[in-house]
């Protein structure tokens, strides 16, 4: 996936969120995005499935601009990617199982949907998906009865039940505790490593990045200030990533 | 002048100001406590011209009441099933387009701004007079009324289920049934129970101009000066208001 020139201005804001971003992501890396808030990572991950729409620039998927897709086009590229947020996003009145379906909905025929009639296949994905993340034993729980990591865990198997080729995350450790948090990244990681899933995901912390990530990616004022490995990410390179800090600050950030 | 001067000065124009506003309405409504010295004609009134209440009226009086229900039940259902996916339309967030929006919404503010007295008076020549156009009056003003609540309900869905749903790549209905309805669900049914039971105080009244139920009969016998029976039938009414108050409060702590 290559991303050319990104532009996202909100309309009655001064600066625009993205300011040309350029970015290439290949295919099975780990991307952690880092930045203050109001950097524009959101922005960006939500620009990447069009959950927001840009102004300006392109996104080439495949070799397509996903910028010129729209209906059927678009929700056939949104299946490719799945995604994952801060507060789990799960449907709250509906099972675990439910909210993995959810996951299919791009693929099932609309009537099946309505009347709850998912083929076994659909099923048997969804079940898989579970399994994956290890919330297979609870999959008739009511979704608001569980933990923040299980959440988590089930919003992450509604990703995988749509065999994607690239998952989306933003800030998905940032509502868990540090315990849970490990976990969720070592799931992560081991998606990201046995399926071959590409993760983009906004990170805040530069500990977890560094640990997790294969590449890191600061963003400040809207434009990539930063793009490599983990291991070249001193601190004069956070200090243009988070520029408005003290060195102190920067340590903090470091542990 | 200093601002405490200009402060004190300000409320007493204010009290003033309120205090001409009482007056001129009591005026106008020939308002007048000293009226109640003969608070014993009424006494009298009800003492020997309503009771005893003829209780042979009854069995006919429950019958009435149920159909004044049935009118509120049938107008007020039909009225949510309707502004359901209207509702949609008058919400900025998922209107297809500005123009539907702003017509939609106008529309629904003109059904609810005509009162259910006049939509009953309307529809005579077409319906006649009966339950039915009870029925009709209560679902075009509850429409609008539903309309507009629900819209409101849909605009402050939190945004995070409906980004999941629609990052799949599910079409926008399921967006709406899946990362909208469950949400709402609960605060749609508390305003319909509300709502039903604004429904049938109004049939009661609907009664009056010849839309059947317990408040036709009431009209019926006032008017024919048949008090022994009408004790009878605002005894039914206040049962069928208490019944539906509590009923309607009850579901709506349970759903919520």
């Amino acid at each position: 996936m290559e991303i050319r020139d990104l532009v996202k201005q909100y309309p009655g804001r001064g600066r625009p969120a993205l300011d040309g971003v350029h970015l290439t992501v290949e295919k099975g890396e780990f991307i952690a995005i880092l930045g203050l808030s109001g950097a524009g990572k959101s922005t960006l991950i939500r620009c990447i499935n069009r959950l927001i729409e840009p102004t300006g620039g392109a996104i080439l998927w495949q070799g397509e601009n996903v910028l010129r897709k729209k209906g059927d086009g678009l929700r056939a590229y949104r299946r490719q990617i799945g995604m994952i947020f801060q507060n789990f996003h799960l449907i709250d009145r509906l099972s675990v199982f439910q909210n993995v379906l959810v996951g299919r909905f791009g693929v099932t025929p609309l009537w099946r949907v309505l009347l709850q009639r998912f083929r076994e296949e659909d099923k048997r994905m969804a079940m898989q998906a579970l399994e994956r993340v290890g919330m297979a034993d609870l999959h008739r729980v009511r979704a608001d009865r569980l933990s923040g990591g299980q959440r988590q865990r089930v919003a992450i198997a509604r990703a995988l039940a749509q065999r994607p080729a690239l998952i989306l995350g933003d800030e998905p450790i940032s509502s868990l505790d540090p315990a849970t948090a490990t976990a969720v990244m070592e799931l992560l990681k081991s998606i990201n490593q046995q399926e071959g899933i590409t993760m983009v995901l906004n990170l805040h912390s530069v500990a977890v990045a560094k640990q997790y990530a294969s590449r890191i990616i600061g963003l400040a004022g809207g434009k990539v200030v930063y793009d490599g490995t983990p291991q070249e990410l001193d601190d004069s390179a956070l200090s243009v990533i988070y520029p408005a800090q003290r060195q102190d600050a920067v340590e903090t950030i470091r542990r | 002048m200093d601002n405490g001067v200009r402060l004190r000065m300000r409320r007493w124009l204010i009290g003033l100001a309120v205090l001409g506003i009482l007056f001129w309405s009591a005026m106008g409504t020939e308002s007048d406590v000293r009226k109640f010295a003969d608070i014993g004609a009424t006494a009298q009134f009800v003492a020997t011209r309503w009771f005893p209440p003829d209780w042979s009226v009854l069995p006919k009086a429950l019958h009435q009441a149920i159909i004044t229900l049935q009118i509120a039940i049938t107008g007020t259902f039909w009225a949510l099933v309707a502004a359901l996916p209207i509702a949609f339309l008058a919400a900025w967030n998922t209107a297809p387009h500005p123009a539907v929006y702003h017509l939609v919404r106008t529309l629904l503010s003109f059904a609810r701004s005509v009162p259910e007295i006049v939509w009953a008076l309307l529809f005579v020549p077409t319906i006649g007079l009966g339950p039915f156009g009870g029925v009709l009056a209560i679902f075009l003003h509850n429409l609008g009324v539903l309309g507009k609540l629900l819209s409101e309900l849909v605009e402050a869905a939190e945004r995070g289920p409906q980004e999941a749903v629609a990052s799949v790549g599910a079409r926008k209905v399921l967006v709406i049934l899946f990362g909208i309805i469950p949400q709402i669900g609960p605060n749609i049914l508390s305003h319909y129970f509300y709502r039903l039971e604004v429904g049938v105080r109004t049939s009661l009244i609907l009664g009056f101009i010849g839309a059947g139920g317990i408040g036709a009969q009431l009209f019926i016998d006032f008017n024919l000066q048949n008090y022994t029976r009408v004790a009878v039938e605002v005894l039914v009414i206040m049962g069928l208001v208490v019944i539906v108050d509590y009923l309607g409060a009850y579901l709506r702590s349970k759903v919520i």
